[in-house]
């Protein structure tokens, strides 16, 4: 090629590729990032964290030859702002960056906390923007609940006696607790004449921890008594199979727990599907277990 | 002759599959819960099940948050029973009994809401329209509608129909006095106490259906006397627990007895989707 050619060579390359000021590229910037928060409370401690992470793709004809690119991610607890950034790089390279905070709560006490997270270029300004928060209460949740058979009610119906923890070995003697539907119940033993309604949830307890039936029992609950009456067991079994009820049959309730902070707020400490209760009617056996955030415990019952 | 005799046989060969057929339909068309439907200032109920009063009133409760007790009757006649053998079951037992159910089935009444507060008066109005509506409905038996007062209601039945068609008064069955030893006890304990005292002196059974168990064992009740009727007695149980209960008494036409089952007063509410929850009412 002779520089002739070189020449005009270079000029349409300059014509066709570089229309774009590096200004003028912000409306064709295409941001990528993936955005987590999350809030975790054990014990006494509330701890936040937001993250950010992602790319920008720059469209054809945008050349950017100086600018360049950084994301921020800020968590403002308890009104305590802080903003974590990323290193500049390339417009197109990969960020990540992230924040996480953390306080000791006084139980009672609601803490604002606000988060942002941003991509931002030197060239063209914020590529990016999202942000939230909320309130969060200053109370001690349980992180565990186990729990154990402790005898019978009437012949059908198992006690369950429970026992919460958290990794701080926080004391919740004298809390209340309640319990809730974390999904609707299913009752597989009903039919439209039975003797008694149809199970369509839990019947919300409640319960003070280290009282009632486990009064003096240091982070103790209960008992939860799961089951049917006799009567009820009687109407399934000898009723329900004319009716079209086919023995064994089951009803599956989803128990979410909750623990009432002092400033009255119950507080969900049960995972979001909440913990399973089942309840199995067999010819000659009712089988009535409990499955809790930790493990499960069955009760065989001959009756 | 011949043509005769084949009709007649085919019509006895096909009926137990007719019966079948209707119990097919008749379940097809219950509701699952009585539905509560907001038009202008009123509003209209819609039940079809075999106990659709029971099904209306428990709608209405939860609807509104009121206290209002069910008490079944006593079917026993044809013109109040239907059978309600399942097909299946029937098929795989030819011979036996089957089982009945009460005749009940679609039922609808419309009353008018009324904005804000409802005052007792208000509820004891809404609740006499309701339970005129059914009893000028085709469906089993009638009912009057009590003040217990304290803002609690019972709905009682009152009539059934006999073998000739005709209204037979029917004795609520908690009216019954009775004595039991005043004792301190769980309020489980003292409410099946109740329910065995009634079913000895009435001869006729009543047992313990439903109940918040956990509730009944934890709280502890002094109740008792002497020629007492049972529901008072109930009643002072109830007063006792720090949940609002409200019962509904029904009645096993299979077993001839009554199951009571008590259960927590909850309030229908309805996110934008129109999903329903209902919270306890406090």
């Amino acid at each position: 090629m002779n520089r002739s050619a070189q020449f005009v060579f270079g000029l349409l390359t300059l014509l066709f590729c570089c229309c774009v000021s590096e200004g003028q590229c912000a409306t064709g910037l295409n941001p990528h990032f993936s955005v987590y928060t999350s809030v975790t409370r054990d014990g006494n401690n509330i701890s936040t964290y937001v993250s950010i992470s992602g790319y920008t793709s720059v469209p054809p004809g945008c050349v950017m030859t100086t600018a360049t690119h950084h994301v921020g991610a800020e968590n403002k607890l308890n009104n305590v702002d802080h903003w974590t950034y990323s290193a500049n790089g390339c417009p197109t390279c990969y960020f990540s960056t992230s924040d996480s905070e953390a306080i000791v709560g006084v139980p009672g006490v609601l803490y604002p906390w606000g988060w942002d997270a941003t991509s931002i270029c030197s060239a063209v300004g914020q590529v990016s923007n999202s942000g939230g928060g909320g309130s969060l209460p200053g109370c001690t949740v349980p992180a565990t609940e186990t729990t154990a058979l402790d005898g019978r009610t009437n012949t059908t119906q198992t006690n369950f006696n429970q026992t919460i923890a958290d990794t701080a070995g926080d004391n919740f003697n004298g809390k209340m607790l309640q319990e809730g539907d974390a999904a609707p119940a299913t009752d597989g033993c009903w039919w439209p004449t039975a003797i008694a309604p149809k199970v369509v949830g839990v019947t919300g307890g409640p319960w003070t921890v280290a009282g009632n039936n486990v009064s003096g029992q240091l982070n103790h609950w209960g008992w939860d008594i799961i089951g049917n009456t006799t009567p009820i067991i009687d109407d399934y079994r000898n009723n329900g199979p004319s009716h079209g009820i086919t023995i064994p049959c089951t009803q599956t309730l989803h128990q979410k727990m909750s623990i009432q902070c002092p400033s009255g707020a119950w507080i969900p400490y049960t995972p979001p599907a909440g913990n399973t209760i089942t309840v199995k009617v067999d010819h000659a056996l009712v089988t009535n277990c409990r499955y809790d955030m930790n493990g499960f415990q069955c009760d065989p019952i001959s009756y | 002759m011949r043509l005769a005799i084949f009709i007649a046989a085919f019509a006895l060969l096909s009926l137990p599959a007719q019966a079948q057929d209707e119990v097919k339909e008749r379940h097809k068309k219950y509701l699952d819960r009585a539905e509560v439907h907001h038009i202008g200032d009123s509003a209209t109920v819609v039940a079809n099940s075999p106990r659709p009063m029971a099904d209306t009133l428990m709608a209405v409760s939860e609807e509104y948050g009121w206290l209002i007790d069910f008490e079944d009757l006593p079917y026993y006649s044809s013109y109040d029973l239907v059978d309600d053998t399942d097909p299946a079951w029937r098929a795989a037992h030819p011979g036996a009994k089957g089982s009945t159910a009460a005749a009940g089935a679609a039922f609808q009444t419309q009353f008018t809401e009324i904005k804000g507060a409802v005052s007792i008066p208000e509820q004891e109005n809404i609740l006499d329209k309701i339970v005129s509506d059914y009893n000028e409905s085709s469906n089993p038996g009638k009912f009057v509608v009590r003040n217990e007062r304290d803002g609690r209601f019972s709905v009682v039945g009152s009539y059934v129909k006999n073998e000739s068609g005709q209204d037979e008064v029917v004795n609520p069955i908690l009216d019954t006095p009775i004595m039991i030893k005043t004792e301190t006890r769980t309020a489980y304990d003292t409410l099946d106490l109740i329910l065995k005292t009634l079913s000895d002196k009435s001869k006729i059974k009543v047992v313990l259906g439903r109940v918040p168990s956990n509730l009944m064992a934890q709280t502890r009740v002094t109740v008792g006397g002497e020629n007492i009727s049972a529901r008072a007695l109930i009643l002072q149980v109830l007063s006792a627990t720090s949940i609002k209960l409200y019962w509904h008494m029904y009645y096993s036409t299979d077993s001839k007895l009554y199951g009571i089952s008590f259960l927590p007063l909850v309030r229908a509410s309805y996110d934008a989707s129109g999903r329903r929850t209902a919270e306890l009412v406090q």
